[in-house]
């Protein structure tokens, strides 16, 4: 388990960091929020890039930067770095002096992945080099892995592997995945951290992420404003407009005949929230919270 | 972490290649002066008597050049976030990540220039008993005795060049530490190696302003004495910037002004100097932390002693400059002057990386340019005061 005790890092006036108290249970953990959310920040100070400010990061019980903690770490950045000059052989060579990893499961991923181990790595794309840096990333013996945008530019088909590989993998490990694409994270999360100006506004697992919210499909004669809706009392936490039909997702549930009454109402209907969509409403409702 | 380092030692092969090729490349070289010397020893006087570092001196000028830049290239894993990302996470204390990294290229380094050194005195070995069979009758004796002094020199010369190579080492890593972007280290590098040149410069001229002790200072200058390599940067720095002549004619050439007691203190004080900077680049190996990931790649103006050293040493190199360009005439001065002002802004605000100067900031430069052209007019006055 990882724990986080009133983290703080600031980059100048900028707080990335902001009091962060946290705690990272076993499975797979998404990491989410807008972009300077702090998502990357979190990510380089549990893995000892980055000295904290102020607060304290215990991995296993152990302080982040002592070397028996760090050994439970591997984290991959968005931007991982590798020689040009080196084939893909070369550069596992390379991590593997820095850390512990597991040759077999590498070059079996590899394999899953179609991916040469005997190309020099500046040959390879964009998608290829992500998918090879994730391979490694998955050989890594670390309790923790830590990913940062680590699904960038997977097209679906590798992307499905990808996730099928980190879910068998996290029988026994911990992964925090970060991204800014919810819908990378789609049915591969257990839970959910959602990080906005750097605090948390919310861990929980997946089924209680925006319990409160309802969502109406709402067709009326006259037009529908989110300002009207809001002067009859009503709180909006977003309102969209599909053709004719308006869908408006209320904080709680609203007593439907506060719009019936005001409206000439054709189609007034509660729909479901798709999971994806809930984890961007937590993000708006964050956003606005902030404000 | 033995895994690391030997890992590291293998990465930094094709530099070891490098090192090992120039510098085995330069004792061949050297070795030719050594031959030519032995066989025509009464066309070279000043090696008449005792110790010669011929075919030594160009190996440890290469020697030192090599240990002056490389802690730029084993800073390297601070130069950028995606090391940063790499190394600082890197199940180690991230001091142990500094010692692989520098030790490794020392390691290197110092395997590079024994091979050189070994290649050198072999070279020697094998021309010097060419030279017995062909030496004349009259000189062979005396060849001879140089040969055998030689061989006792090379050996002590060779520990002295490896612990004044490794201080060198430590007083670049100190100049380069003092920022995490490549371009930032080069500039406090060249600045603040052209600092520390310049003050053991000065001293050294004060030393040359003596015929009495001629000898003892021709023994620190060339002989088997610590102060060769150091020396012998400053005999180069001074041949192409000062005097721009002879310096072995200038030592004779000069009047006696001081004693031999104060040559041996300025002499000490050359040393202080050196190696006070080699230690405060050995405590800021071992004791200073490296900064948060976050800077890699930045300048972080916050390091210690950035600025000053920049100052310091371009003020420095304006003065020397200026003062030798003022000799030659006051057209060639005042150009000197703009391109030196045109220079210090980019440069400076390069450093700072802000081109909007605070008024502090404008104060300090202003006091240096200053500095430069009321030194440079002192220097041109005493100079055509006790010249002519």
């Amino acid at each position: 388990m990882i724990a986080i005790n009133n983290l703080v890092k600031t980059f100048g006036n900028v707080r990335a960091v902001d009091d962060l108290t946290l705690t990272i249970n076993p499975g797979i953990n998404g990491l989410v929020g807008e972009n300077g959310a702090g998502k990357s920040t979190l990510l380089r100070l549990i893995s000892d890039v980055y000295d904290a400010d102020n607060g304290y990061i215990y991995i296993d019980g152990l302080q982040s930067n002592l070397v028996e903690a760090k050994k439970e770490v591997f984290f991959l950045p968005d931007d991982p770095y590798a020689p040009k000059n080196y084939t893909i052989q070369q550069v596992y060579s390379f991590y593997s002096t820095l850390f512990a990893l597991d040759k077999d499961k590498f070059l079996k991923t590899m394999k899953k992945l179609n991916l040469p181990t005997n190309r020099k790595i500046a040959t390879f794309s964009k998608g290829m080099r992500r998918q090879f840096f994730i391979a490694l990333a998955l050989s890594s013996k670390s309790k923790y892995i830590l990913l940062d945008e680590a699904f960038d530019g997977l097209d679906p088909l590798v992307l499905d592997t990808i996730k099928q590989e980190i879910i068998a993998d996290a029988e026994n490990k911990t992964y925090l995945l970060s991204s800014h694409n919810i819908s990378c994270l789609e049915r591969l999360c257990d839970n959910f951290i959602l990080l906005s100006k750097g605090r948390c506004e919310k861990n929980d697992n997946i089924e209680h992420l925006g319990e409160s919210f309802v969502k109406y499909q709402i067709l009326a004669k006259e037009e529908i404003t989110k300002e009207d809706l809001e002067n009859l009392g009503l709180k909006v936490l977003s309102f969209k407009k599909v053709g004719s039909i308006n869908n408006v997702v209320f904080y709680d549930n609203i007593d439907e005949k506060v719009i019936n009454n005001h409206y000439h109402v054709i189609l007034n209907e509660k729909i479901a929230i798709d999971p994806d969509e809930l984890i961007a409403l937590e993000m708006l409702a964050a956003r606005k919270e902030d404000r | 972490m033995r895994r690391y380092i030997f890992g590291s030692i293998l990465r930094k092969l094709p530099l070891f290649i490098v090192l090992t090729v120039v510098l085995c490349s330069v004792a061949i070289f050297s070795s030719n002066d050594v031959g030519f010397i032995v066989s025509h020893p009464i066309s070279n006087p000043q090696y008449s008597s005792g110790p010669t570092d011929a075919g030594f001196l160009p190996l440890i000028i290469f020697f030192f050049v090599f240990m002056t830049f490389l802690p730029l290239f084993s800073m390297n894993y601070r130069y950028s976030l995606a090391k940063a990302d790499l190394y600082k996470q890197a199940p180690y204390k991230k001091k142990s990540i500094r010692y692989a990294e520098h030790l490794s290229t020392l390691i290197i380094v110092l395997i590079g220039f024994t091979l050189a050194c070994l290649l050198l005195v072999g070279l020697i070995a094998f021309r010097n008993g060419y030279a017995k069979v062909n030496a004349s009758t009259t000189s062979s004796d005396y060849v001879y005795e140089v040969i055998t002094y030689n061989y006792v020199y090379y050996i002590p010369l060779y520990f002295l060049s490896v612990v004044l190579g490794t201080a060198q080492y430590f007083i670049s890593y100190f100049l380069v530490s003092r920022s995490n972007c490549a371009r930032n280290s080069v500039l406090v590098l060249m600045t603040g190696e052209f600092a520390l040149m310049a003050f053991i410069t000065v001293l050294a001229s004060f030393m040359n302003a003596t015929s009495k002790t001629a000898s003892f200072t021709y023994l620190c200058f060339t002989g088997a004495s610590p102060a060769l390599p150091i020396v012998t940067l400053t005999e180069i720095f001074n041949r192409a910037i000062i005097y721009n002549e002879n310096y072995f004619a200038l030592l004779n050439e000069e009047a006696d002004y001081i004693s031999t007691g104060v040559v041996l203190f300025l002499l000490i004080s050359n040393f202080i100097i050196y190696f006070t900077v080699a230690i405060l680049g050995v405590i800021s190996f071992t004791k200073e932390a490296d900064p948060s990931g976050e800077f890699a790649g930045k300048p972080n103006t916050k390091k210690p002693y950035q600025e000053i050293i920049f100052h310091v040493g371009f003020g420095l190199l304006g003065t020397f400059i200026s003062a030798m360009v003022l000799r030659l005439n006051m057209l060639s001065y005042f150009l000197f002057l703009v391109l030196f002002l045109a220079s210090y802004y980019p440069l400076y605000g390069t450093l700072i990386r802000n081109f909007k100067l605070k008024p502090w900031q404008i104060g300090i430069m202003a006091g240096v340019v200053l500095f430069v052209i009321t030194i440079s007019a002192i220097d041109n006055w005493t100079y055509n005061v006790y010249f002519y």
